[in-house]
């Protein structure tokens, strides 16, 4: 018997915080071959658009603390997780994320439903927002949206 | 310098490779891990990779999708770039080289910014298989490549209880005498990889042709992310 997520649709999982840290910064714009002296400046850097990897990566593993109707987890075994997609929007007054802010990632199911190849597909729609920093102008400020597809194969869930 | 006026609906905009000449290596892959915090295994370690059922060790989804940043930001800075990403449709190797390139879909005003949509394509290029081959001095290259791309490979494997005896790969192609001592291909690519129906299969010669003998490379083509982006051009 197929199993009913249709009550998960608009629920807002638990979110996960990040703290940046300068040294990651630098290590991570060295690692994608940036060139930009903004990012790759020991003493001050800012992150690079492409760090969101870094926050948003473990926001989308909270799907797995997901509950469906039945009580059981929705997803049974995360090895069968696929990413099938992501995409960053990030707003026009996104402040710069640098060393010492701290970023809270809260992801909410926008959709999810079993294909008819027998595929289970989760669209998630996490928000970033800056909950300290050095910079108080900065709280409470988006940096990022982040539209997640997560897709597991058949026996995963 | 790029610039609003100049750019046209239907052209290439940004361009990039990754890998080139001799293919993305595996520290690579752990740099990003490290840089990214994205620790697991299969992107490391490759009998984790394996154990996890795939056929080797795999880049994270999650790079080739920074490259694209990267990308991006290169052509019109970190400031500029407003929304972008796509689908993750496959797998990225150690050898691998990976192009990227943004196709400019729409070019508009909004909010006082001048504004570019794009289609995104990421292509992994695979080498499976090289090899020394001769054919006539009067076959153009066009002929030459196109005869490789039809080649069949027959692989013969031969097992025994402690492990794999013997390994025989054959390649033929119309129209050129392959070498069959001079072939190798990547055991692990052989297994039921490529996709028929999705990849391309097309061949390049490996260094210069002399007109009777060559250096070959048979490669795959395959959409690793295709996408969607939209960046703000600066005045």
């Amino acid at each position: 018997m197929s199993r009913d997520f249709s009550s998960l649709i608009g629920l807002e999982l638990k979110g996960t915080s990040f703290k940046v840290k300068k040294e990651k910064l630098v290590e991570f714009a060295e690692s994608i071959g940036a060139k930009q002296p903004q990012f790759l400046d020991s003493a001050s850097p800012i992150a690079h658009p492409a760090y969101a990897n870094a926050f948003v990566l473990p926001a989308l593993m909270k799907v797995t603390d997901a509950k469906a109707a039945d009580g059981q987890p929705v997803i049974k075994n995360p090895l069968k997780i696929l990413h099938g997609g992501q995409v960053y929007t990030y707003p026009k007054d996104a402040p710069p994320l640098q060393d010492g802010d701290k970023i809270m990632t809260t992801p909410k199911i926008k959709n999810i439903e079993v294909k008819s190849n027998g595929m289970l597909v989760l669209d998630l729609e996490a928000t970033s927002t800056i909950e300290k920093s050095n910079d108080e102008s900065k709280i409470g400020k988006v940096v990022v949206i982040s539209g997640i597809g997560v897709v597991v194969m058949p026996g995963g869930f | 310098m790029v610039k609003y006026d100049e750019l046209k609906e239907g052209q290439i905009g940004p361009k990039m490779e990754y890998g080139a000449p001799y293919g993305l290596v595996e520290a690579e892959f752990k740099a990003y891990a490290d840089a990214g915090g994205d620790t697991n295994p299969i992107h490391q370690d490759i009998v984790a990779a394996i154990k996890a059922g795939n056929q080797g060790m795999i880049a994270h989804g999650l790079y080739s999708h920074a490259m694209i940043g990267k990308m991006l930001v290169d052509w019109v800075g970190a400031e500029n770039v407003k929304t972008y990403g796509g689908r993750m449709l496959g797998m990225t190797r150690p050898g691998d080289i990976v192009s990227f390139q943004g196709k400019i879909t729409k070019k508009y005003e909004a909010d006082g910014e001048k504004l570019v949509d794009m289609e995104i394509k990421t292509t992994t290029k695979t080498t499976y298989l090289r090899g020394e081959a001769s054919c006539d001095a009067k076959l153009s290259d066009d002929e030459v490549l196109k005869n490789l791309a039809k080649g069949k490979i027959k692989v013969a494997i031969d097992w025994d209880l402690a492990g794999q005896k013997k390994f025989e790969l054959t390649f033929d192609a119309p129209n050129v005498k392959v070498n069959p001592k001079r072939v190798v291909g990547d055991k692990a690519l052989m297994r039921n990889w490529i996709r028929a129906d999705k990849d391309t299969i097309t061949a390049e010669f490996i260094g210069k042709r002399k007109p009777d003998s060559f250096w070959f490379a048979i490669v795959v083509l395959r959409d690793s992310i295709v996408g969607t982006a939209t960046v703000a051009i600066p005045e």
